[in-house]
This record gives structure tokens, sequence and C-alpha cells, in this order.
């Protein structure tokens, strides 16, 4: 996770009991996480509606809000991106002091962005949590509160971008076609499949409509390569799937956090 | 079952029905190349040239075998009813053999054609898939989303169409028990006594 200098100073500010008083950390924890689920909600909202969703927290600064409000915002959404979890959040506070310290140390020689791009260093001693302004209680209630909202947020992160129409629902109808104006025998029977997609941008769902005849049908259904036919026979199906994606993940999983 | 034509179309077919063996064997094969690829007025004229008759006798001719053969196509009659139809409408024993044998030679060609110019709904040609597991996004690191990416092919009067859709493995196994139920009701009860009872 990279910060730029920023955001990590006005992340100090936050930790700061003297710019945010203890009462009011919890609050605002609580606001920055409800804004960023609610992906409706977020910094959209807050532009267009500023008298509700940005409205200051009572007994806390506008200026100072405005900082820290942002400031959170910005780590909540790239913890939640890369999936931070409790221990590398306590890490990423203490970095954040860590990474300061230095861009503050190397001033006008190195441009900031280089030196927050440092690696993380884990080996932070206590001295420096102490710096950084945080106490273990925030820490603590940061940590336990985006633990909770992490799901709902992690999902809201999967819709940002781009995808296929989605199929979620399929209808059919089966139809003997007897005759038409042409012929006077056809006697066949077809089916009208309609296939209902999400194209994620929450306008409903679309239709796909096409007829086929049986023999075509039987071709949809069963995909013939060995290893997905598993996912559409019977019975057996879903721990199937199951089985064969877990197959599939273990080689990935390992490689999760390199 | 007979043929039933109208009296137009019979006085057409009576061109026919008074000449040469050899012009109705020729006018079956422009009949066939008016039912292949339209009209070509040209055809008639050098045709009533060589048969010194007039081009409109010609073409009424060509057209009523022309009909003649559609129809008998569209109806499916089988070689007797197509003979005692010829019969009945006054062709000679010879000139119903031709014709027999053109109809013979041409029932299934002449079938494919009307079935193309039936009405068409978009239909399935083919369908392409793959197994693809989403591992990141710009907006989403470390995630592990299986996805199912299926190029769907169709066909619309001759346009052909493709279309890219996903799906996750949840919604295959739904979607493959609902496509199995449609096949599974081809086979019932129910269905199969109608289909018996059409094809009667």
């Amino acid at each position: 996770m990279e910060l730029s200098t920023e955001v990590l100073q006005s992340l100090q500010l936050a930790g700061d009991a003297a710019s945010v008083p203890d009462k009011c950390f919890s609050p605002l924890v609580t606001r920055v996480l409800k804004d960023c689920s609610s992906a409706s909600a977020g910094p959209r909202a807050i532009a267009s509606k500023p008298s509700v969703t940005g409205k200051p927290l009572p007994g806390l600064n506008a200026g100072i809000f405005k900082q820290v409000y942002a400031a959170l915002y910005t780590m909540v959404l790239e913890a939640s991106k890369h999936d931070l979890d409790h221990s590398n959040f306590r890490h990423v506070m203490l970095r954040g002091r860590t990474l300061l310290f230095l861009a503050e140390v190397k001033g006008h020689l190195r441009s900031p962005e280089v030196d927050v791009q440092k690696p993380c260093n884990r080996n932070i001693s206590s001295a420096v949590l102490e710096e950084c302004k945080y106490t273990p209680d925030r820490i603590e209630v940061f940590a336990k509160a985006f633990e909770a909202a992490k799901p709902q947020l992690r999902a809201s992160l999967s819709d940002v971008g781009s995808q296929f129409p989605h199929i979620v629902d399929v209808d059919w109808r089966l139809d003997y076609y007897i005759k038409n104006n042409h012929l006077d025998k056809v006697n066949e029977p077809t089916y009208l499949v309609t296939l209902k997609t999400e194209e994620g941008d929450g306008q409903g769902t679309k239709d796909i409509q096409f007829a086929c005849s049986i023999e075509q049908l039987q071709v949809i259904k069963k995909p013939s390569v060995p290893g997905i036919s598993s996912l559409t026979e019977d019975g057996m199906t879903s721990f199937l799937v199951v089985l064969f994606f877990r197959r599939l993940y273990a080689p990935l999983i390992g490689s999760r956090y390199h | 079952m007979l043929l039933i034509l109208d009296e137009e179309h019979k006085s057409h077919l009576t061109y026919l029905i008074e000449t040469d063996n050899g012009v109705v064997e020729e006018f079956g094969r422009i009949a066939m190349e008016f039912i292949r690829n339209g009209p070509n007025p040209k055809l008639y004229q050098s045709a009533a040239q060589k048969l010194d008759s007039d081009a409109t006798k010609v073409r009424r001719a060509v057209e009523g075998l022309m009909h003649l053969l559609t129809e008998a196509t569209r109806l499916e009659l089988s070689e007797i009813d197509f003979q005692d139809s010829v019969i009945t409408l006054g062709f000679s024993p010879e000139k119903k053999e031709h014709m027999l044998q053109l109809y013979i030679e041409n029932r299934k060609e002449i079938k494919n054609i009307l079935l193309e110019m039936c009405m068409d709904l978009p239909h399935y040609r083919n369908l392409e898939w793959r197994l693809d597991v989403e591992v990141a996004s710009r907006s989403l690191r470390h995630q592990v989303v299986p996805s199912i990416l299926m190029k769907l092919h169709t066909e619309d009067n001759g346009t052909k169409t493709t279309q890219v859709l996903q799906t996750d493995p949840v919604n295959l196994v739904h979607l493959t028990k609902s496509l199995e139920q449609a096949l599974a009701e081809v086979k019932s009860q129910h269905c199969r006594r109608i289909i018996r009872n059409i094809n009667k």
C-alpha cells in the first residue's frame, strides 16, 4: 500500500488527540466507513450534498475534519483494495509514520513519491508507535470497524471496472413448429431461449433471445472439455464445482502475498 | 390428396399439355432456374422465338409449372398423389413421367429454398466458451473470482451476430439445470402426445 506524503500527514493529524479528540475518533471512523461502503454515497454525495454527508462532526474543526476525512477515506479504500487485515493494518499505520519521517529527513533530495514507495519496514519499534500519535486504543477502534466493513467495501470495489454482460437467469419456451406460409409441414420442436443478463450498472436485466433445435440445445448445455464437464453434470454438481475451483485456487492462493 | 389449382393456373398450364414432350422438359429446367435465381425475361424471349410462340404465353407456362412444383412441395405430396394430380390436369402419360421425374429430383432443393424463405427468428449458430479466474483489477487486488466467458454466435436472416457474455459457476449450474429441464420436457408424456397427434 502506498500513500502520498499529504495523506500520511493528514493521517498523523487524525491520530493526534489534540486535533481529533478521543470522543470524536470513533464517530469519525464510523462515518468514513459508512460513506465508503455505500457506493452511491461516496465522495460524489459529499460534493452534491455537503450539508448532510459532509457535515463536520460536533466538536471538530471543519478544516481538520475535511483533511482527516479525506485521508482516512483514502486509506480505507487503499487498504480494502489490497485486502489488508488487522495485523497488516497496524503495520501500515506505523509504517505511515516511518515513511513520513523518511520523507522529512531526505527533504528535497528526492521527490516524496520516490520515498513513500520504499518497502515496508515491519520491524517498527513501539517508539515509532508513540511518535505516530496513534494510541493502541485508536488502532484497535479503527481495525475493528474496518474488519467489519471490509467485506462490503471489497464487494463494492469489485463492482468498479468493466465486465461483460453477466448471465443471471434463463427463460425457455418449447414450441412445436407445425407449418408456415411456404411449407405445409415443418413439424419440428424448437426452443426459444432467453438469457437474462446484467451489465453491472444497476440498470436491471437485458434479454438475449435466440431459437435453437433440440440438438443445438444439447450442445449448449454440455461443454465437452474434461474438467469443466463436471460443472454441468447432475447431482454432485455444486460439490464438483467447489472441488474443481479449489484445485484451481490452490496455486493462486500460494502466491497471494508473494 | 390431390392438388387443387384455380382456373387461371390451369389455363396457364394448357400450353404445356398441348406442346411437345421435349418442351416440357426444357420448361421444367427453366422453372427450376426461376425457383433458384428468380425470373429471367431474356430466356422467355429466346424460348418463345424458338417455339415460334408468344413470350407472355411462355412466361405464364413456366410460372404455372413453377407454382405447381412449389405447391406440391409445400404440401409434401407423395409420388402417387403427384401423378394423380398431374393426370387430372390433363397431361399425357409420357409428360406425367417427365413431370414426376422433375418433382422427385428437385423437391428436396425446393423445400430447402422454401425453408430459407420462412420467417426467421434469431437462431443459435455456435457457442465458444472459456474459464477464467479474475485475480486482480485496478480497484481491487487479491481476488479469486472464477468466471465463465462465452461467445454466443447467432444468426438472423443471414446476419450473423456475436455476443460475449460471462457468468459465474453458481449461475452456470442454474442455467444448466433449467436447460436440462427444458430438454426433458420434450420427452414428457404431454409433449409426446401432442407431437404424435400432429404427425398423424
